[in-house]
């Protein structure tokens, strides 16, 4: 994947907000739909990463060549779904983290076995502190959960890496 | 009055009619487009003439041959086909160009050459048109008429391009001339002809010839309808485009395409009329972007336009469906948000706008943090008027500034004292700037474990003569916003240089240096020049920093610190325990003594982790080998205690309040006297 067919300069964003309560009269934010629309939408401009939700509140790594990861970071910005949006980390980078995926999606609500969950929590607290070491750790949950979730049928993550490459 | 005769005895009357009405339909539409031919730039001006002349060109070639099916001649006709062709070719040809020449510059070759060769060509079509009529019986024809005829063609013509090229909105009078040309023209010419059937040859009509010439007619007759119609229409279409557009331009900013500070007046009147109409209340949102200039003059315009257009984008998603928002200037915004009947709805949305400005703007790979304060007011609640709400949501605005930015408020009548207030402070300070109206007192400081006085804090007092006391904490910060901070720093530090040089030599002095000043590379060299001017020691003085200063991380910061402990002026850290907490700044800069808060201090000693604290902070000033002060120390046990943690110094109103220069003088020999 690191030899993406655009070889602008690729770089790293995280940021993480709280999932905002769903204004009055609409209906509750429907993680999966938000999952999937996003994965194609990245796709279309080359971004991957991926999407946590723990306790509430979100984390997402985009990484993309760097225009495309202003644009759908501006979009995301203007998305009020979520609020106290905090950009954490921006960084520059030489090879994609989460090339495997369009944009994985891990909601660790629910049904999620305990020690997925435990890590994911852990994901949370690292952000605050240690931005870099949130990344690999979000690498890891991510290269442990998404294959045992997709063989169990749990908490479906987005359409993982079929939305990978559009290479 | 052959004419007259001719044209009521020798024609079917309607038929007449029809090829008058027909000939001055053609009139109207051929003169506004002989105006387009002489008004029209040079791009167009071709296609406007070839348009024209098709269209004049038809009309009389149409008016022409209703005439002539309406003509009773009492013999057998027929046309030649190819000529009636020709003459309506020598029609459009000739009228195209006469109206060439008309556009010429000069106004006598554009109005009498024009106006000739289109009266001549229509003459010419008529003629030419009467040798396609072919009559089976004795032609005459009278030359006078037939000279008469050309002769009123050619004026006529003249006359309407004169009318043309003169004035706007002569197009009906031109249209006049013109068809009266024609019609002129084709019945002097008819009453210069006349037939004289040869015996025998019965008065048949050609029925298909004439149907022939009546589809013909009636297709050239709807095509000059149509030219008209859609040349028109056309025309309508351009003119409400651009003015759409001039509207568009008029009424919206250029860089975010958002309502402009016009549209915004005028939409703000039409809701105040509404308002008051029907009872329709709404609200007014004023929002300011914070730190907006910082980005501008950090990262440049370009990339500040950017953000702009992103914040009036971010704004459409923040808004309700029918909201208004307009640009105002530079980083200033408006919302006029209309059905908003309480303050809740109002808050929603000023909430959502807070929220979306306040995360981050990623431009060109640089990250701009900006932010915005939002005022609101409510009408009816607040003010009927327009210049009463902007100035209620203003004074809101201001307010929610001030608190901190980053927030809204909702207007409260005690706001705008409370902004009152600031206008006469503000004012006031100026002018206490200005004469020095300033006083320093002294805080004693002393040592913890013997009491006796070791230094003092300098203090700024400002009496003001209208309102007394103002304390420091409401003047400091106003001064900062007006950038008064540095002179009235400055004159402190040279006032309190100067007292405390007539004290004991054992008595230092502690000076506070706000981050304006601290960032300002010029703080060195008055440092100096103070300490010269009263002739005191550096090794006597010592500035007061706080930890936000140091959180930039300013290249200029590190250099004015160090270049001041070269000096041999000692620093220390103010407020110690309140800000960030990190320390790294503790190795990183030259300072060499932190001074406890007095939060911490209030709650000892039963606080535990108050107390915990200080307990931490005095080991990280043994463990960085730094001096520690206790600040705010208003009891004996609070004086044990740090006493028992081994802190070195205290200041607070257990000890004494502050005091005048001389009182201090006194207090510092009489511990001496004590001691010895
Ligand atoms: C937590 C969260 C994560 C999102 N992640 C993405 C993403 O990775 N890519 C994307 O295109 N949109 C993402 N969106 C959706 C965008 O914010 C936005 O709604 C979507 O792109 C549609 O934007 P538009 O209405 O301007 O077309 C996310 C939204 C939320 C709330």
């Amino acid at each position: 994947m690191s030899d993406h067919p655009v070889r602008a300069r690729l770089c790293r964003l995280l940021y993480t907000s709280r999932m905002a309560p769903p204004a009055a009269g609409a209906p509750p934010l429907d993680l999966h739909a938000l999952a999937r629309s996003s994965a194609a939408a990245n796709s279309k401009v080359a971004i991957t990463g991926s999407l946590l939700l723990v306790d509430g509140v979100f984390v997402q790594i985009l990484e993309g060549p760097v225009a495309m990861v202003e644009t759908t970071f501006e979009r995301i910005c203007a998305d009020l779904r979520h609020r106290d949006l905090q950009l954490v980390d921006l960084v520059d980078t030489d090879a994609r983290l989460f090339g495997e995926w369009g944009m994985a999606c891990l909601d660790a609500g629910g049904d999620l076995p305990q020690s997925l969950r435990s890590d994911a929590q852990d994901v949370r607290c690292l952000v605050g502190v240690n931005a870099a070491a949130a990344v690999r750790q979000m690498k890891e949950l991510f290269a442990a959960g998404l294959p045992a979730l997709r063989q169990t049928g749990g908490c479906a993550p987005a359409p993982v890496a079929a939305t990978a490459s559009p290479a | 009055m052959r004419v007259l005769s001719c044209v009521t005895q020798d024609h079917v009357v309607w038929l007449v009619v029809l090829a008058a009405a027909m000939c001055l339909a053609g009139a109207c539409v051929a003169s506004r487009l002989f105006h387009r031919c002489v008004t029209a730039p040079r791009a167009t001006r071709l296609y406007w003439c070839l348009l024209a002349a098709l269209t004049a060109g038809a009309a009389t070639w149409a008016t022409h041959f209703v005439a002539m099916l309406g003509h009773r001649a009492n013999v057998p006709v027929t046309f030649d086909g190819p000529l009636t062709i020709f003459s309506a070719l020598i029609a459009v040809a000739g009228i195209g160009a006469g109206l060439l020449l008309a556009t010429s510059r000069r106004p006598a070759v554009a109005v009498v050459g024009g106006g000739s060769i289109i009266g001549l060509a229509i003459a010419a079509m008529h003629y030419v048109g009467m040798f396609a009529y072919r009559v089976e019986g004795v032609v005459t024809w009278l030359p006078g008429h037939v000279a008469a005829s050309i002769i009123l063609c050619v004026a006529l013509c003249v006359a309407a391009l004169g009318r043309l090229t003169g004035g706007r909105g002569a197009t009906r009078q031109a249209a006049l001339l013109l068809a009266a040309a024609i019609l002129v023209l084709h019945f002097t010419g008819m009453a210069a002809f006349t037939v004289q059937p040869i015996p025998g040859v019965s008065a048949l009509v050609d029925r298909d010839a004439f149907a022939a010439m009546a589809a013909a007619i009636a297709l050239v007759a709807l095509l000059i309808v149509g030219v008209g119609l859609s040349t028109y229409v056309v025309e309508r279409k351009a003119v409400s485009h651009s003015q759409a557009r001039l509207h568009h331009i008029a009424m919206h900013d250029e860089l975010t395409a958002v309502a402009n500070r016009r549209a915004f007046t005028e939409a703000l009147e039409q809701e105040c009329r509404r308002m008051r109409a029907f009872a329709r209340p709404f609200a007014l949102l004023l929002i300011d972007l914070d730190r907006f200039k910082a980005v501008n003059d950090t990262l440049g315009h370009p990339v500040g336009d950017k953000v702009l257009r992103r914040v009036a984008q971010r704004l459409r998603k923040a808004i309700r469906d029918g909201d208004l928002i307009a640009r105002l200037g530079g980083d200033e915004f408006a919302v006029i948000a209309p059905n908003v009947a309480d303050a809740a709805a109002a808050r929603a949305l000023a909430d959502r706008i807070v929220e979306i400005m306040a995360r981050p703007f990623l431009v060109d790979g640089h990250i701009a943090d900006i932010g915005a304060s939002v005022g609101v007011c409510l009408a009816p609640l607040h003010g009927s008027d327009p210049s009463a709400l902007v100035q209620k949501a203003d004074v809101a605005l201001y307010t929610a500034k001030s608190e901190g930015k980053g927030r809204f408020c909702v207007f409260e009548p005690a706001m705008s004292e409370a902004l009152n207030r600031r206008r006469m402070i503000e004012a006031d300070l100026r002018r206490a700037c200005m004469r020095e109206e300033f006083d320093v007192v002294y805080q004693p400081i002393t040592d913890t474990r013997t009491g006796s006085v070791t230094g003092a804090e300098a203090l700024l007092r400002w009496t003001c003569a209208q309102r007394g006391e103002v304390s420091p904490a409401e003047f400091i910060p106003i001064a900062e916003d007006l950038g008064l901070v540095t002179r009235i720093g400055a004159g402190v530090l040279k006032q309190a240089c100067r007292d405390a040089a007539g004290w004991p030599s054992h008595v230092n002095l502690s000076v506070n240096i706000s981050p304006v000043q601290l960032f300002d590379p010029r703080l060195p060299s008055l440092v100096t020049q103070a300490l010269e001017e009263a002739g005191l020691a550096p090794s006597r003085l010592e500035l007061e920093i706080t930890e936000t200063a140091l959180l930039e991380d300013d290249d200029v910061v590190m250099a004015t610190l160090t270049r001041l402990r070269e000096l041999g002026v000692r620093i220390s850290l103010d407020d110690f325990g309140t800000g960030y907490s990190s320390l790294s700044y503790l190795h990183r800069y030259p300072i060499s003594r932190i001074k406890i808060d007095r939060s911490f201090v209030r709650r000892l000693p039963d606080d535990a982790s108050s107390a915990s604290i200080v307990r931490a902070i005095v080991q990280l000033g043994v463990t960085l080998d730094l001096k520690i002060t206790a600040e705010g120390i208003e009891t004996d046990e609070q004086l044990a205690f740090m006493a028992g943690q081994g802190c070195h110094n205290s200041q607070g109103f257990l000890i004494s309040r502050p005091v005048s220069s001389s009182a201090l003088a006194a207090m510092a020999r009489q511990a001496v006297g004590a001691a010895a």
